[in-house]
């Protein structure tokens, strides 16, 4: 089998260091040096410089093991620097290093990768959520880090809520929890089913969904969380769960979660705390509903 | 390190004459033996070199003592020479002005030695000299801490825990802190102080990102939550178990903190001088636990799924069953889980706390099928029979409880089912059935409780079947020997009630007085005193009685409400309508519950058209219909605004219409079922079906309160209207506590009956008990179920429902008519035509004006007369039936003439023969 495929003049040259160039790491162990010029058809090509001469050659996607580029040092300070302050900014920076690597989508590595799915927050950030959405659904399939995939996903719900695209965030809400993904790390894909759930007046399957991330993440807390919790809040204060919608909120600010900035559904706050007063200037207002449960679970299952 | 050595002047040393060893071998070898942490040999060169050199003026000019002294006594306490770690340490404390961070090194040293030695005494005194010494806030807390171990082993966990306090609430190091808190809550938890500890644990958050003790902290939030639950702590357990991550997550998390840990003081030590040591020694001691805690964590069985039951457990106790419905769904279904069947079990009781009885029967059921071998199969009938309860399905809670009964494992399960049978039959108004269950829980419970709830519902379910004298007995018995108050209390309340229904009001007056001088704060205390107004007043003591009536507070609601009825009621009968009026008035105002609120209108309204004020009833009854006319949940809002329209001579049709234009649709709906109910009870059937059609029509049916849901879902049954049943669903579904369920069953049993399904319209009629004794289809529900025992030849079930009927004083003539006719179609069933024929007669002899009934009273008295050979009776019977002008219209007179030819012809024919 050949290492990787002649395609023009092959110029064999030695060298210790190439600080300015791009490299590929193929997988007979050897390192190619040169400045990387797209690809042709499913080949890398690579150009490579030996004083005045010049010379391309074509890779086997199936032969390299890695890339890597010459403008590592923008990357690692892009990475360290994000999230930045300015989102255009950054968005400029994170583009041009987007761009080079686009051609090689499946090839890249995992901090390569990365530039992909900050640059998508980036847009979001900086205003251009259809620009996100867009472009996360011709990388999608060609990026193959799982963790990023899953930022991906995350975005492209995030994106689609953005510009209104509520089918479509479904859609991927739907696909992000078939697929048999935790809420460890975002809330999202069951907000945005419970959000919808709510449009339709199905308010206690929104209470459902919402609750399912505060039920399996604990202790942690992951992005959105605070989401579920608005519309756990609010589902059961509609199914006139007054004291289930009090526990929850009670939860929520003992875990310091704040209450969603954007919320449309702040008034339920005010209700919450005119029913508290209520309730505790009228003892009898009380139900006692937990206490048939208690008789009931620890005659039957006993105390752990 | 060894910062001390660095400045000793190598000229002084050097000058020494020593026979083994010079001063200087002797510094080297000790130095070297602490470098490499052999503190066994540096503490025996230290010793040496100071015994040997320390009266030398070398050891004197360069400072020897304060230099190696308190390197000395660290060497020595950590080879366990504490004696020696005493002396090196004393020595270098007892010279002049010794270096500030050596003097704290050697007083921390000194401390930490007494302790280990177990010379607590000392050490808490070396303690405290040394906090005084520092100034640092997180040293001190350090020697807090060390304070407090010394305390709680003297056995003094309450001074150990005031320290420890200190330390979590001072602004020392989060580090220290978090050390302190772990110990903090590992004490409290010991002490069973759970309040103190749920504080501790819960009310801030922990530094979990960077503390290395979370394991620690799993391990003890599991230990203080399952405190909490047995105390019943719910939402502090439920709290505590959220603390704890799942096994692979929290291994992850250890593994990594206990490397940043180590790195961390990896790259620090190095920098710490002596002053640092006991940093040093605090972080050793805090690497060391975090490495235990992981060794623990790995060689410890996976908790994750029983700390998901736990949860789960909590979450439903602390009133979050949707929660621990999540909880228990997922252990139920992960085959790779020992807790499988646990969180099955588990998931029928959340089901239950979220009112999905039918859900809670369905996995109850899948649970059964699944573990039939199961130790909870007893526990998972038990829930089912209790679903059926909760969901007021009785009949079939009845057939579970019975099976349980029967065939449980556990004694106490059948007892506990009897009991449980009883509780439904007295729901279905089966009371001799109940009270059979319940006087058999009676003999048989071992818990003496038990037993004696189980006399009290005895004697309930007398006093429900009005045998009063009976039920006296039963509570007179249980008061003599019950030894729980509150059952003593209870029994001699309905002790009082019995007499009262006696009519022996000064007997009752008696027992009541007794009563409330002997259980104040019992729970009937308030009935009681409302029993006690209506026993003066049933002895016309008006004056008592208002006194009593206003003992009972505003802020219980209902009973209020019933004593200012009452209340008024008794002004009216002292002819103070102006009093009376005024009671209700204040009522009022203070009513919230619309039901309540009518009612009140209604008797203030009663009360002013006889005080001769109609315009005033008529502001009352105007005040009740424009407050809650149009609310859903006000049943006795019918009556209002049907005597409003009486006073006011309204047509219900243009008032109905004037409502849909407002689009006050439940108002409308009110105003068109009493139009519709009015065309009834004027024989305008027609015009009724038209009206009940246009108002199913008009209104939407989310929009018709539950009397209208009744009356128009019952009409549609009878018209055979696909969305009757749909209506009465919707009824039952709403309103699960109307007062008009009756109608729903009814109307169930006639669709049964319709599609021939005896046995279920039977099952549905069985819903309505005598608690629905006041509703306007109490009588048809007994005649279709005679009917229908009729046919399932159930004679005798059958002539008692009819019987009833008769009993019944307030039953319609056409209703005792139908039933004399009924009763005389069974006679002939069972082989009685001579009773047959008598029970006809009683219906034209009776209830002549029933025509319909009437003639058929004549011509199946006739026909049964033909059957047993009398025919010149028949013929009697004919020809009176034949000679009454009104029945001329009847369809059975065409009947009748036909028979009566045919009777005469024969006759005619035999007496020529």
């Amino acid at each position: 089998m050949k290492t990787f495929t002649w395609a023009s003049i092959l110029l064999t040259f030695l060298s210790t260091a190439f600080p300015e160039t791009d490299s590929i790491e193929l997988a007979n162990g050897k390192t190619v040096h040169g400045v990387l010029s797209g690809r042709q058809s499913t080949y890398v090509a690579l150009t490579i410089s030996e004083g005045q001469s010049k010379a391309e050659i074509r890779l086997n996607p199936d032969e390299i093991v890695g890339i890597h580029f010459s403008d590592s040092d923008q990357k690692y300070e892009a990475i360290k620097q994000y999230p930045a302050s300015d989102p255009y900014q950054t968005t400029i920076l994170l583009e041009s290093l987007v761009r080079k690597r686009l051609p090689y989508l499946e090839l890249l590595s995992h901090s390569d990768e990365t530039l992909f799915a900050m640059l998508l927050e980036s847009y979001i950030q900086s205003g251009r959520a259809s620009d996100a959405l867009d472009r996360a659904k011709l990388w999608r399939t060609k990026l193959r880090e799982n963790e990023v995939i899953d930022q991906l996903d995350e975005l492209q719900i995030v994106a689609a809520k953005n510009v209104g695209e509520l089918d479509e965030a479904v859609f991927y809400s739907k696909r992000w929890i078939d697929s048999g993904k935790s809420a460890s790390q975002t809330a999202l894909p069951w907000c945005v089913l419970a959000e919808k759930s709510l449009r339709e007046g199905q308010t206690e399957d929104a209470l459902w969904l919402a609750l399912n991330p505060i039920v399996f993440t604990n202790p942690n807390t992951p992005r959105f969380i605070e989401s579920a919790y608005e519309i756990a809040v609010f589902s059961a204060y509609q199914l006139n769960d007054f004291k289930y919608a009090l526990q929850l909120y009670t939860d929520m600010k003992f875990k310091k979660l704040n209450w969603p900035i954007d919320s449309d559904k702040a008034d339920i706050l005010t209700k919450l705390e005119n029913h508290d007063t209520i309730q505790s200037s009228n003892p009898w207002f009380e139900e006692n509903s937990s206490s048939n449960a208690s008789n009931e679970l620890l005659k039957v299952v006993g105390a752990p | 390190m060894l910062i001390g050595f660095m400045v000793l002047n190598p000229n002084c040393i050097m000058s020494q004459n020593i026979v083994y060893e010079t001063m200087p071998e002797l510094i080297e070898r000790g130095t070297t033996a602490f470098s490499r942490g052999d503190y066994s040999e540096a503490a025996t060169a230290f010793q040496k070199l100071q015994s040997i050199y320390s009266k030398e003026p070398e050891w004197q000019e360069a400072r020897l003592s304060e230099k190696l002294m308190p390197i000395a006594g660290y060497a020595a306490l950590r080879a366990g020479l504490y004696d020696q770690a005493i002396d090196s340490l004393g020595t270098f404390l007892d010279q002049e002005s010794p270096a500030h961070s050596q003097e704290i090194f050697a007083k921390y040293t000194l401390a930490l030695t007494l302790k280990k030695k177990g010379a607590h005494e000392e050490a808490l005194k070396a303690f405290a000299e040394f906090r005084e010494c520092t100034s640092s806030a997180s040293q001190q807390g350090i020697a807090l801490i060390h304070e407090a171990d010394i305390h709680l082993k003297s056995g003094q966990p309450s001074v150990a825990i005031r320290l420890l306090h200190r330390v979590f609430e001072s602004g020392v190091a989060i580090r220290v802190q978090t050390q302190a808190r772990l110990r903090l809550l590992q004490e409290q938890i010991k002490l069973g102080e759970l309040n103190e500890a749920a504080k501790t644990l819960l009310e801030s958050p922990w530094q979990s990102d960077t503390m290395p003790e979370l394991a620690l902290l799993a391990f003890l939030a599991i230990e203080s939550g399952d405190a909490f639950f047995k105390n019943e702590l719910y939402n502090e357990a439920l709290q505590a178990y959220q603390l704890v991550p799942s096994k692979s997550v929290l291994l992850e998390k250890q593994i990594q903190k206990l490397a940043e840990l180590k790195n961390v003081f990896e790259k620090r030590r190095g920098d710490v001088g002596m002053g640092g040591f006991m940093w040093t020694n605090f972080y050793e001691q805090v690497i060391q636990s975090a490495a235990y805690q992981l060794k623990a964590l790995k060689e410890a069985p996976d908790y994750t799924d029983q700390l998901l039951l736990r949860r789960g457990r909590a979450s439903l106790l602390a009133g979050r069953p949707f929660e621990s419905w999540l909880l228990f769904e997922r252990l139920a279904h992960d085959s790779s889980s020992n807790y499988m069947e646990q969180g099955h079990l588990n998931w029928i009781l959340a089901a239950k706390g979220i009112h999905r009885f039918n859900a809670a029967i369905s996995i109850a059921k899948n649970y059964l099928q699944l573990y039939p071998g199961s130790d909870s199969v007893d526990d998972a009938l038990m829930l089912i029979a209790s679903s059926l309860i909760d969901s007021q399905q009785y009949d079939e809670a009845v057939k579970a409880l019975t099976e349980l009964s029967e065939n449980a494992a556990n004694q106490d399960y059948r007892i506990s089912s009897l009991y449980q049978r009883g509780q439904c039959h007295m729901r279905l108004g089966n009371y001799p059935v109940a009270k059979a269950d319940f006087d058999n829980v009676a003999l048989k419970a071992f818990e003496p409780i038990l037993a004696q709830r189980a006399k009290l519902w005895s004697g309930i379910s007398q006093f429900l079947e009005s045998d009063f004298e009976e039920a006296l007995s039963t509570f007179n018995d249980l008061y003599a020997k019950t030894g729980s108050r509150e059952l003593k209390g209870e029994a001699l309340y309905r002790a009082a009630c019995c007499k009262y229904f006696l009519y022996s009001y000064e007997e009752a007056i008696k027992i009541l007085v007794e009563y409330s001088n002997h259980f104040a704060g019992h729970a009937r205390e308030f009935e009681a005193q409302l029993l006690l107004g209506d026993s003066y007043h049933a002895l016309n003591r008006i004056e008592d009685a208002i006194s009593r009536y206003q003992t009972i507070p505003l802020d219980v609601p209902d009973l209020a409400h019933l004593a200012a009825v009452q209340t008024a009621f008794a002004y009216e009968q002292l002819n103070q309508y102006e009093d009376a009026i005024r009671t209700l008035e204040r009522r009022s105002r203070l009513e919230h519950d619309p039901y309540n609120f009518t009612e009140v209108q209604l008797v203030c309204a009663e009360i002013q058209l006889k005080q001769g004020t109609q315009n005033d009833a008529l502001d009352a009854l105007d005040l009740a219909v424009a407050k809650h006319g149009n609310s859903l949940n006000t049943e006795n809002m019918l009556e209002a605004i049907k005597q409003l329209a009486i006073l006011k001579k309204d047509n219900y049709a243009v008032l109905y219409n004037f409502a849909l234009d407002q689009r006050r649709y439940r108002l409308a709906a009110r105003l068109g079922l009493l139009r519709a109910l009015d065309l009834r009870d004027k024989d305008l059937l027609f015009q009724s079906n038209e009206a009940f059609l246009e108002l199913a029509n008009e209104i939407p049916i989310e929009e018709l309160p539950p009397e209208c849901l009744a009356h128009i879902g019952l009409e549609l049954v009878k018209l055979e209207f696909e969305n009757g049943p749909r209506l009465l669903e919707s009824l039952l579904v709403k309103y699960p506590n109307s007062n008009y369920a009756a109608f729903a069953y009814y109307g169930f049993a006639i669709s049964e009956e319709a599609a021939g399904q005896l046995g279920a319209a039977l099952g549905w009629l069985n819903r309505i008990g005598t608690r629905d004794i006041n509703s306007p289809i109490y009588v048809d529900t007994l005649q279709l179920e005679g009917s229908l025992r009729m046919h399932l030849s159930e004679y005798a079930a059958a002539q008692v429902a009819f019987n009833t009927i008769l009993s019944f004083r307030w039953a319609s003539s056409k209703q005792k008519a139908t039933s004399l006719l009924s009763l005389a179609r069974l006679k002939d069933l069972q082989g009685h035509p001579k009773q047959a024929v008598a029970y006809c007669q009683r219906v034209f002899t009776l209830y002549p004006g029933i025509t319909d009934a009437a003639a058929k009273g004549y011509l199946a008295s006739a026909e049964y007369l033909v059957q047993i050979e009398e025919n010149a009776k028949a013929i009697e019977i004919l020809d009176e039936f034949l000679g009454i002008q009104e029945y001329r219209q009847t369809e059975q007179f065409k009947i009748a003439k036909g028979l009566y030819s045919r009777l005469n012809e024969t006759q005619g024919k035999e007496q020529k023969l």
